[in-house]
């Protein structure tokens, strides 16, 4: 009888911790004054982790851009590194604020692992690499071929189902270790190496002669990378998918680090009045601060700023803009109007 | 008169041995100089490559990543006085062991292996370290300090063990800050998450507490399955069976995920660090146990006889009469059972921890080294090589001679 008083007792206490009111992450984080951002543990050009101890890459900045949008301070951040297995859990017991962690938008991941995707800030693909001596062009050249995988990925499972249904035969040649993998295809191990686009174009840099080796044209995954928060905590998710699109509308309007102040000061096109001026309240209703986009913009840049400083012409990688270009230079980036 | 012979040929020597066990017939002639050929080539195309092609540049640049991993820059002397007090305490009971019976070989052995290490850094520093100039000097003359301090007061050796409770305490503090968290931001002593510990500190700080806290646990899990009470008895069988019935990285995901599931919605209030402290520990301490109950078998019922007709207690029949002969019969295999533990360390990648071989993974492909050609996998591997190695063997060393001094093997 006692123990099940216990044990009815450490329920009720579970049920009523549970069933605090609802306060928004947004007003916890700006009393903290600090964000945290879930990162991933090493992932070229998206989380590096620098000689100094310092942070860097696409993700990274993403990151940066909320905490000034948020506390105006875009080195207001503690940066989590997750593993793969551990980042969802992390979200659910609130380890980290919001997640950004090259993580693929899924409807499983939105609805049963109960994560609320923000927009969309790298639109990626699983496609192959092939050494440009081995007369492999497309897709149906792959028959009979050696392809190198990562074990245990869903990249595994994009290729056989993929392959399978165009009645493709291929060899598997499966490792659990990415370093593995591209020494075994540089050494001739096999004739084709799959994972996401990105991933390729970064691993080819460290090939012994990256430009004996190219990125088929064929993608045959939708990877769409996005930030994402708890379910349940609308007003926190709007403040990161606000951002998101702040940030790519600034790009559309050619406001850069640069020129913000300027900017700022001399526009008359009312949208940008709006979203860098507060005009109307469109920011401060958002849950940002007044001049959080403004703030975002000038600490860290628009998304072309992030996108070329982190995987641009300049870096190692040189990812070509492709799907990710505004949707008026032909990708697929289109902001909501903030007004 | 006999006429003068040749001397018979020499049997020992440098010279003979060759010839008896390298080049007694033909084909062992070809074999030896094959191999050694082959040897020597491989030596030269290492050494060549590793003087003249290694990109080791970049693995020098990230020496405080393979240090400290991402503890904060300007907090560095912290993690170096806490080097410092270790090493002071090492020292210290090297210098106190020369007062003991045996003399002390052993610990003398650690004492300067460590100090040949602490003195080479502290070299380096002094040359090229600019932000920690002066704090490994600092720790390679504690070091050495601390040796001479045991050697020239043995009466502090009635205190060793609470000079070495404090001084881990100590340790530990210095290392973590002092709560709370966000007095001040630039404080000297503001507490610095676990999640920020990492690189080779993480990786001796999780061996070290392993291997320290499992010993006793092992060996209360072994007795505890040879007590005739049957609550501690299959507790301890149960604990063990199921502990050693999954690996390590099961028990660190468990530790992980699960455990912040349970317990509450805040995993900030158990750390991964400590999770996974817990989990090294205890999945340690079931094979320690195992260990340990094999030296327990291997000590003759008559050992235990002859203590009761003694009058010695069953308590006193325990840590007199059966563990000394018990632990001293399994001692290589706790000595393999701390080397092992100490290199699965780089499983913490599963909690998102960077001990010093998850770090190699994280400078393998920081954007500057991707533009290397083929990469620096082989530099990283050299060194992961060369760290590990420098401990291991040493642990191997220690072993050895104590088996020596205490005989296992001759009675």
């Amino acid at each position: 009888m006692k123990k099940l008083i216990t044990l009815l007792a450490i329920l009720g206490i579970t049920f009523a911790t549970v069933g605090v009111a609802q306060t928004s992450l947004l007003d916890e984080i700006k009393v903290r004054g600090t964000l945290v951002c879930g990162v991933s543990t090493g992932l070229a050009g998206f989380t590096d982790v620098n000689s100094d101890g310092s942070f860097s890459g696409f993700d990274v900045d993403f990151c940066r851009a909320i905490a000034a949008a948020v506390l105006g301070d875009a080195k207001a951040v503690e940066f989590r590194q997750l593993s793969s297995q551990e980042r969802f859990v992390a979200v659910q017991t609130g380890e980290v604020d919001v997640l950004v962690r090259n993580t693929t938008w899924t409807s499983s991941r939105d609805t049963d692992v109960g994560l609320n995707f923000s927009p969309t800030t790298f639109y990626d693909g699983q496609g192959f690499m092939a050494r440009n001596d081995s007369g492999i062009e497309t897709l149906a050249d792959l028959e009979g071929r050696r392809i190198c995988v990562q074990s245990g990925t869903t990249t595994e499972l994009n290729l056989a189902d993929v392959l399978g249904a165009l009645n493709i035969g291929f060899t598997p040649v499966v490792f659990e270790d990415s370093d593995v993998i591209y020494n075994t295809y540089d050494e001739g191990g096999c004739d084709a190496v799959t994972t996401d686009k990105s991933g390729l174009v970064s691993r080819r840099t460290s090939l012994n002669d990256p430009s004996a080796h190219s990125i088929l044209a064929a993608t045959i995954s939708k990877e769409p990378l996005a930030p994402s928060v708890l379910d349940g905590d609308d007003v926190w998710s709007d403040a990161v998918s606000w951002v998101v699109y702040g940030l790519i509308t600034a790009e559309e309007f050619g406001v850069t680090s640069a020129n913000v102040e300027s900017v700022a000061m001399e526009t008359i096109n009312p949208s940008l009045k709006k979203m860098l001026n507060d005009e109307g309240g469109i920011v401060s209703q958002i849950g940002l601060r007044s001049d959080g986009l403004f703030q975002a913009i000038k600490q860290v840049g628009n998304y072309a700023e992030i996108y070329n400083r982190n995987l641009g012409p300049d870096t190692p990688f040189n990812v070509p803009r492709g799907l990710n270009s505004l949707y008026t230079n032909g990708g697929i980036l289109y902001a909501p109007p903030l007004r | 008169m006999i006429p003068a012979r040749k001397p018979p040929m020499a049997t020992s020597g440098i010279g003979p041995w060759f010839r008896q066990n390298m080049f007694n017939n033909i084909g062992n002639s070809i074999i030896s100089i094959l191999a050694v050929a082959f040897v020597l080539l491989s030596m030269f195309n290492l050494f060549t490559w590793v003087f003249t092609e290694g990109h080791w540049e970049v693995v020098w640049k990230n020496m405080r990543l393979f240090g400290v991993y991402t503890y904060p820059t300007d907090l560095l002397w912290r993690p170096l006085l806490a080097a410092a007090m270790t090493m002071g305490l090492v020292g210290l009971s090297a210098g106190l062991a020369q007062h003991d019976e045996d003399g002390g070989e052993i610990m003398r052995g650690v004492f300067w292996w460590f100090f040949a290490l602490v003195a080479f850094l502290a070299v380096l520093g002094l040359i090229f370290w600019e932000s920690v100039r002066f704090w490994w000097l600092i720790v390679a003359i504690v070091n050495i300090g601390g040796y001479y301090l045991g050697k020239a007061v043995p009466q502090l050796s009635r205190r060793l063990i609470w000079i070495w409770a404090i001084g881990i305490i100590a340790v530990f503090v210095v290392i973590a800050g002092v709560l709370p968290a966000d007095s001040n931001p630039e404080s000297a002593m503001r507490f610095v998450k676990t999640k920020n510990w990492g690189g080779f500190m993480l990786t001796l700080i999780i061996s070290a507490f392993g291997i320290i806290v499992s010993f006793p646990l092992g060996i209360a899990l072994a007795l505890g399955r040879k007590s005739k009470l049957p609550v501690l008895k299959y507790f301890s069988i149960g604990f063990i069976e199921i502990v050693r019935g999954a690996p390590l990285i099961a028990w660190l995901f468990i530790a992980s995920v699960f455990v912040p599931l349970l317990l509450d919605q805040s995993p900030d209030k158990v750390p991964g660090l400590y999770r996974v402290l817990a989990a090294v520990t205890l999945f340690s301490a079931a094979y320690m146990a195992e260990n340990v109950r094999g030296g327990l078998a291997a000590v003759p019922n008559g050992q235990t006889e002859a203590a009761q007709a003694l009058g010695l207690s069953a308590w006193q029949n325990t840590r007199m009469i059966v563990l000394p002969q018990a632990l001293r019969a399994v001692i290589p295999a706790i000595v393999g059972q701390s080397i092992g533990l100490f290199k699965d360390t780089s499983l913490v990648f599963v909690v998102g921890l960077f001990d010093i071989f998850n770090v190699h993974k994280i400078v393998a492909t920081q954007p500057e080294v991707l533009l290397i050609p083929g990469g620096i996998r082989l530099e990283l591997s050299l060194l992961l090589v060369a760290v590990y190695w420098y401990f291991s063997f040493r642990m191997s060393i220690a072993s050895r001679q104590l088996e020596k001094q205490l005989g296992v093997g001759e009675r």
